[in-house]
């Protein structure tokens, strides 16, 4: 890693925000405790069409949803959100052990898919290759290395 | 034809020692006389051609007064031997061997001597030179009695060698029949009935509760002569000898059965069949089915056939089966379990997703240099929420899934159907399926088993659900409803937008193991019949008439009792409500 780089992700990690959607608020909720206890700040949906309201291209440094929610499945949302926002970095959570559902969506970009109950160590691991991520994509970002 | 007398050849007529191949008859010619005498006259030279009517009108006029049991077999007479006394013979006498008998009437009325007199015929129907043998009755004060004997002589080698091979090819028979059969000779308590009918007796079953003894002593004299392989088999007797003698060690072990038998014989049904216990010669008790064929005319008198299937290989498999059904509910329950699994893990890794997260959390509060205790504090309490969610998921499936009782409790039942549609919420999104809900408020309470009434709910819904995998997504739609009808009962209805069910399949799919469905089970619906009939309801099915299915149940409630006090005063209408729900 480059010195740019590391300056990249301290700083990003000051300011970034995750979207965290799930139809179950009690999933919501734990996430949005274990996220500020990494320090980062959150925002949560309980339902899929709430972020699709909300979200404008650049809001949210990352994404972390659930796969199977009422209304609309993460898959789909993964398809409207990146139509929006081609580089936003998505994680997936799922209570189903879906290999289909998981194939596509890793094949679609998402940054990680993961069976509930999920590690913290783990997701912590994702969140910051997530943001990382973001960073390095960002439009107004310095030239990427070779 | 040649007629032989034998005037005083052997002096007596023939006697116990042929009895049982020689048939009997005795005649009475009081009536005959007349004829008799004028015919000697008329016809001395007795190979004359006989005038048919002239011969009808002697053989009318001739009387029956006894036959024996092989006259019987061999003439094809009815075995009841009533049938038979007093007839004329003309009725009965085969026809080509009429003229040899008229004959032989005529020869023995004309003649003097107490000898006998003899006929030969070629053939009488199978039986080859057949002779016919009569003389008048030695008393003088039966004058009229004339006594006719028929012997087949047996020297034609083909005739005896026909016999003896269907003798034989009916012992081959009984004896390779693939099931036990004994062989009885009933005659001796058919000789008894005689005597007791003569006496004027035809209620034998009142007859048999007077004189118990006479049941004892059919049951005595009626003796097995013959038994199979099958039957040594069944009994576990090693040799022929255990199985010969009186019929009582076959029906002794079931009360009654001795009885029911001999009323049978009496009343002269051809088939006898109840259902007997037999204690075997090993000790082994058995539920046979007896099956009993008592001879009638041209069979043989002096075999009753008894067959036994051993049933009790049959009655375990029966006991086997009620066993089953009594598990068929817990496995309707586990079948729609197993449909539901995906549905069961997803709603039980929720609460436990948020668990882990929220302890992990709690964990890096703690390790922190100064724990943040607060935080602790609400991250815990989400713990012991989500932990209890988590247990009532699992109370729920087990409740489901588990053998138990069924309770009867008040219930409201719209709440019933909520906690339906919550728990099959994941597996009817992941097959695109919407589900609307319009439920009556205030219903009155139903009482019924809560964990029965939502397996018939869930299992609709499933049906339906399975039903709709073909629809294009924007038609995956299933409306449930409730309501009350004017007889104060539920009325619950599901509807889908499903294939339908074929019309010919409509009185069939409540059918246990009826099933379409590649892998299912065909229980579903016979469960849930069985469950709503047990709360007092009827369940219906039909096809909506703009496609898809429905299926409508109603149950009685708590009101119904004001309601029917209600409608005996009068004051309602009396009306049978619809059992499948209106659509709307
Ligand atoms: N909603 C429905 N739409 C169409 N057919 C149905 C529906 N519900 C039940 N059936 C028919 O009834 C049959 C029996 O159903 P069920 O007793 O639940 O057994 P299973 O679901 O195991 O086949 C099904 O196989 C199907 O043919
Ligand atoms: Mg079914």
């Amino acid at each position: 890693m480059t010195k740019v780089h590391c300056v990249k992700v301290c700083e990003l990690t000051l300011t970034p925000i995750i979207a965290v959607v799930d139809d179950d608020l009690s999933i919501c909720n734990a996430l949005a405790e274990l996220l500020e206890v990494f320090d980062v700040k959150c925002q949560i949906f309980d339902r899929p069409e709430k972020i699709l309201a909300a979200h404008t291209r650049g809001r949210f440094d990352c994404l972390i949803t659930d796969l199977n929610m009422k209304g609309m499945s993460g898959l789909e949302l993964q398809e409207k959100l990146s139509a929006a926002d081609p580089d936003l970095p998505i994680i997936f959570m799922s209570a189903q052990l879906a290999p289909e559902a998981k194939a596509r969506a890793l094949r679609l970009g998402a940054v990680a898919f993961l069976n509930k109950p999920i590690s913290d160590d783990v997701l912590h691991g994702h969140i910051i290759s997530a943001l990382n991520r973001r960073s390095m994509d960002k439009p107004d970002d310095l030239p990427r290395e070779p | 034809m040649e007629s032989v007398d034998y005037p005083t050849q052997g002096g007596q007529p023939p006697t116990q020692a042929a009895i049982g191949q020689v048939a009997y008859w005795q005649f009475n010619v009081t009536r005959a006389r007349a004829l008799l005498e004028s015919m000697d006259a008329a016809c001395p030279g007795r190979d004359q051609e006989w005038q048919p009517d002239r011969l009808d009108m002697l053989l009318s006029a001739v009387r029956i007064l006894d036959v024996n049991d092989e006259a019987i077999r061999l003439f094809g007479l009815p075995a009841d031997r009533d049938k038979v006394l007093d007839r004329p013979i003309a009725s009965l006498w085969p026809e080509q061997s009429r003229a040899a008998l008229g004959d032989l009437l005529t020869t023995v009325a004309a003649s003097a001597h107490k000898g006998t007199v003899a006929r030969e015929i070629p053939t009488v129907g199978r039986l080859q030179h057949v002779v016919l043998t009569g003389w008048k009755a030695f008393d003088p004060r039966c004058a009229d009695t004339v006594f006719v004997s028929v012997r087949a002589t047996l020297n034609a080698p083909n005739a005896v060698i026909e016999l003896e091979a269907s003798q034989k090819r009916y012992r081959n028979m009984i004896s390779s029949l693939p099931i036990p059969v004994w062989q009885i000779d009933a005659r001796p308590a058919g000789r008894i009935f005689d005597r007791l009918r003569a006496n004027g007796i035809t209620d034998m079953a009142s007859y048999s509760d007077e004189h118990p003894e006479i049941v004892k002593l059919a049951c005595d004299i009626v003796q097995v002569f013959d038994v199979n392989k099958e039957a040594m088999v069944l009994f576990g007797g090693k040799h022929r000898s255990e199985f010969i003698g009186s019929v009582k060690y076959l029906f002794s072990t079931t009360p009654g059965a001795t009885k029911r038998v001999m009323l049978a014989h009496f009343s002269g049904v051809r088939n006898h069949v109840e259902e007997l216990k037999v204690r075997t010669f090993d000790g082994r008790l058995l539920d046979v089915l007896l099956l009993m064929t008592f001879p009638v005319p041209g069979e043989r008198l002096d075999t009753t056939i008894l067959m036994m299937i051993d049933n009790t290989a049959r009655l375990e498999a029966e006991a086997k089966l009620r066993k089953i059904e009594a598990d068929f509910s817990h496995a309707a329950r586990l079948s729609t379990l197993g449909e539901m699994t995906t549905s069961i893990a997803h709603e039980i890794k929720q609460p436990l997703s948020a668990i882990l997260m929220n302890a992990q959390t709690s964990l890096r509060y703690l390790r922190r240099a100064e724990p943040n205790l607060g935080k602790v504090d609400i991250l815990t309490s989400r713990v012991v929420e989500s932990a209890q969610r988590a247990g009532d998921i699992i109370g729920r499936i087990q409740d489901m899934a588990g053998k138990r009782e069924a309770t009867s409790t008040l219930l409201d039942f719209n709440d019933v159907i909520r906690q339906c549609v919550v728990f099959l919420r994941h597996e009817s999104e992941d097959k695109g399926v919407v589900i609307t809900t319009k439920l009556q408020q205030d219903l009155p309470a139903v009482r019924g088993d809560r964990i029965q009434l939502q397996q018939v709910i869930v299992n609709l819904i499933v049906n339906s659900i399975q039903a709709m995998k073909k629809a294009p997504h924007v038609h995956r739609d299933i409306y449930l409803e409730t309501r009350l009808d004017v007889n104060a009962r539920v009325v619950f209805s599901i509807r889908d937008t499903g294939t339908g069910i074929p019309v010919d399949h409509l009185d069939q799919i409540f059918d246990g193991f009826f099933t379409t469905k590649e892998g299912g089970l065909g229980i579903g619906l016979a469960i849930c019949q069985s469950i709503i009939k047990a709360h007092g309801g009827e369940i219906a099915a039909a096809n909506r008439p703009e496609g898809g299915a429905m299926f409508g149940f109603s149950i009685p409630t708590t009101a119904m009792g004001q309601l029917q006090s209600a409608q005996s005063l009068g004051t309602f209408p009396e009306r049978q409500d619809d059992i499948v729900p209106r659509i709307i």
